[in-house]
C-alpha cells in the first residue's frame, strides 16, 4: 500500500509489455531512480496477475494491447483494479488514441501514456500517479502532464459498448469478440445492435464507415 | 534522438549493452519479416496486429517520426486495400531497416 509523499517508502513497480525489448528497456531505465524497485518484469497478463498475487506492487504499467493472449484492454485493467484497489495502474501504449485513453481511463487506470512519450516522462507520469492516485487521471499531451479526464469519443454510447466496437474496429467477429471479452455471443450482439440503434446506422456497411471515421488513427493495432 | 541512446548508457557493462541490442535486434527483424509475410499471405487481421507490435518497438526504440507511416498503414490494412497497403508499407518496412541500421551501427561502436 502506498504511503503519505513524504516517507521513504520505495515505489514497488510492475512492467507489463508483450514486446521483451520494451519490458528489458523500462526496466532498465526505471532501475536508475533510487526510489524505485522494479519487482515484476512480465510479458503476459497471466505472469503479472501471478506475480502480483505473490508480491503486490504500488504501480502496474501496463500496456493496453496485448492482441494474442487471452487478458488485455478494459477486462485486464478492471481485473487488476478489482485484486489490486490500492495499486495505480499507468497503461502505456503505442501511438496517441484518444479512444484507448477514454477506455482505459473508464476501466479505473490512473494515466496514460504513449510509447512515443520519452523515458524521463514515464517516470513524471509514475510520480504524478503516486501524488494524484485518487484525485485524476494522467495524461500526457503537448510536451505536459495533464491530470483531466479524456473527452468521452461519444456521448450516445456506453463504455461496454465502445469497447465492443473498439474490438470490432480491429477487425474481429462477434464471435471473435466474445471470446476476447469473455462474454456470451448474444452480449456482444446486443451492445453492437444497441451501438447501431443509437447512432442510427441501419447495417454493417454504415456501421464500417463509422468505425473507420471515429477509430482510424485512434484505436490500436 | 533515437530512444536507445538514452537506454544505453544504464548498462555499465558491455555484456548487458550487448544483450539488450541483440534483443532490440531480434525484435525489430521478427516484426519486419512477420510483418511481410502476413502482408504477402493476405492475412490483414494478423498484419494489423504485428503492425501495432512493430509501432511499439519502433517508438520505444526509435523516434517518434514513425509514427504517421504506421497509421497510415493500419487504416490500409483496415481498409483490405492491397494497392494501398503496398503503398503504406514501403515507408514503413524502411524505417524498421533504417532501425536496424542504427542498432547494428551502436552494437558495432561498443
Amino acid at each position: 500500500m502506498l504511503l503519505s509523499g513524504s516517507d521513504q517508502h520505495r515505489l514497488r513497480i510492475a512492467i507489463l509489455d508483450d514486446h521483451p525489448v520494451i519490458t528489458l528497456g523500462v526496466a532498465a531505465y526505471l532501475r536508475s531512480q533510487p526510489d524505485f524497485d522494479i519487482v515484476h518484469v512480465e510479458t503476459t497478463s497471466e505472469g503479472l496477475l501471478q506475480g502480483l498475487k505473490r508480491q503486490p506492487c504500488d504501480i502496474a504499467i501496463v500496456d493496453f494491447y496485448l492482441p494474442r493472449q487471452p487478458w488485455d484492454g478494459m477486462d485486464f485493467i478492471r481485473c487488476l483494479r478489482r485484486r489490486h484497489p490500492d495499486m495505480a495502474v499507468i497503461t502505456f501504449s503505442a501511438g496517441t488514441p484518444a479512444e484507448t485513453e477514454y477506455a482505459a481511463f473508464r476501466a479505473g487506470a490512473t494515466g496514460y501514456l504513449p510509447k512515443s512519450a520519452s523515458l524521463p516522462t514515464l517516470v513524471e507520469v509514475i510520480r504524478a500517479a503516486r501524488a494524484h492516485r485518487r484525485r485524476g487521471f494522467i495524461t500526457y499531451a503537448d510536451g505536459a502532464l495533464r491530470t483531466t479526464p479524456p473527452r468521452h469519443p461519444d456521448t450516445r454510447l456506453t463504455t461496454a459498448e465502445i469497447e465492443v466496437l473498439r474490438q470490432i474496429a480491429q477487425g474481429l467477429s462477434v464471435t471473435q469478440v466474445a471470446a476476447r471479452l469473455l462474454r456470451s455471443k448474444k452480449t456482444i450482439s446486443t451492445h453492437k445492435r444497441r451501438s447501431m440503434k443509437k447512432l442510427g446506422l441501419s447495417d454493417d456497411l454504415a456501421l464500417a464507415l463509422y468505425l473507420n471515421e471515429k477509430f482510424a488513427h485512434k484505436a490500436g493495432p | 534522438m533515437p530512444h536507445i541512446d538514452t537506454l544505453l548508457p544504464l548498462y555499465p557493462d558491455a555484456a548487458g549493452r550487448s544483450a539488450m541490442l541483440q534483443e532490440a535486434l531480434a525484435q525489430v527483424h521478427a516484426d519486419l519479416s512477420g510483418m511481410g509475410s502476413a502482408i504477402e499471405a493476405g492475412d490483414y487481421l494478423l498484419a494489423r496486429q504485428l503492425t501495432h507490435r512493430a509501432k511499439g518497438t519502433a517508438c520505444f526504440l526509435g523516434t517518434a517520426d514513425m509514427l504517421r507511416a504506421f497509421d497510415a498503414l493500419t487504416d490500409a490494412l483496415r481498409a483490405r486495400d492491397p494497392v494501398r497497403v503496398g503503398v503504406a508499407y514501403a515507408p514503413v518496412r524502411q524505417g524498421l531497416l533504417e532501425l536496424e541500421h542504427i542498432l547494428l551501427q551502436r552494437l558495432r561502436a561498443r
